[in-house]
């Protein structure tokens, strides 16, 4: 029994120290801190995008720039001059007959 | 809307300072999740919805970053536990003393401080969070409801759990101590 009273009168002096709790002192450079704080945050920032900008661009730039390269010289497009060319090359992929090939000369 | 930014956090910076104290118990790291929170609320001041109370937003913040705080020592403190097991490095301690002890304060009770203290860590956090901020932050229900976005009702009924649950934890720990 005793015991029993001597755990609870112990919670209640525990509990009691809610009413106790310490204020932590008041920090008069906290603001400045915070404010370092933010400003290293947006000098790396800065730092990060001045790199970051550039480079982005010269590889927009390069990419553009070989994607033109490769469509100019990669084209695979034949260049027919006349009707009678054109008729010539599609009778050959389509493996027409001489008369059938003559469907093509549409005058 | 003008963001006068001195003056919020000269407004604010103690009741921050203090709650992010009372959730991590240790001087150096509440600083630096105190002054973390500025740093969110300026830089994410745009989505702050103006029909909430300025004060309540910060608070959320700082507890929310405390809760964060708490739960990354936890995995490092696991992990340390998993690396010890093993035999290497060496194990936390369970309690950590606050930086700023007061040499004025009696020993038994800072020592009942710490008792306390370290039996609200072991609540869930809900109760860990109501209970911080309504009985060492004085924290009206009201004000709790609003920083934890839940029913006033809610908020009641979780705070008379978490102080049965906090009875009862205390009440197993010095059955154990007087054993």
């Amino acid at each position: 029994m005793n015991k029993k009273n001597t755990i609870e009168e112990e919670i209640q002096k525990t509990l009691a120290q809610f009413d106790n709790a310490e204020r932590l002192p008041s920090n008069p450079y906290f603001y400045t801190r915070v404010k370092q704080r933010i400003d290293e945050r947006k000098k790396t920032h800065r730092t990060f995008f001045a790199v970051l900008k550039p480079a982005t661009l010269a590889l927009l730039l390069l990419i553009n720039v070989s994607t033109v390269t490769w469509y100019l010289n990669g084209s695979t497009t034949t260049s027919v001059d006349t009707k009678s060319e054109l008729a010539e090359i599609l009778s050959g992929d389509l493996n027409l007959e001489v008369e059938e090939t003559d469907l093509f000369n549409i005058e | 809307m003008h963001l006068d930014f001195q003056a919020i956090v000269e407004t604010n910076q103690d009741r921050v300072r203090n709650t992010c104290f009372r959730f991590v118990n240790n001087l150096e790291d509440a600083e630096d999740i105190a002054q973390e929170v500025f740093v969110q609320v300026y830089e994410s001041f745009s989505h702050f919805r103006e029909e909430a109370e300025l004060s309540t937003w910060i608070y959320r913040i700082a507890v929310n970053k405390s809760l964060d705080f708490l739960r990354k020592s936890k995995r490092k403190k696991r992990f340390g536990q998993m690396v010890s097991l093993f035999g290497f490095g060496e194990e936390e301690e369970e309690i950590r003393i606050p930086s700023s002890s007061n040499p004025q304060r009696e020993l038994e009770d800072d020592e009942r401080k710490q008792i306390l203290y370290m039996i609200i860590r072991k609540l869930p956090e809900n109760q860990q969070t109501a209970l911080t901020l309504s009985k060492l932050e004085g924290f009206n229900n009201k004000e709790v409801s609003k920083i934890m976005e839940m029913s006033l009702s809610a908020v009641e009924a979780l705070m008379f759990r978490a102080k049965k649950n906090l009875e009862k934890k205390l009440r197993s720990y010095f059955e154990k101590e007087k054993t």
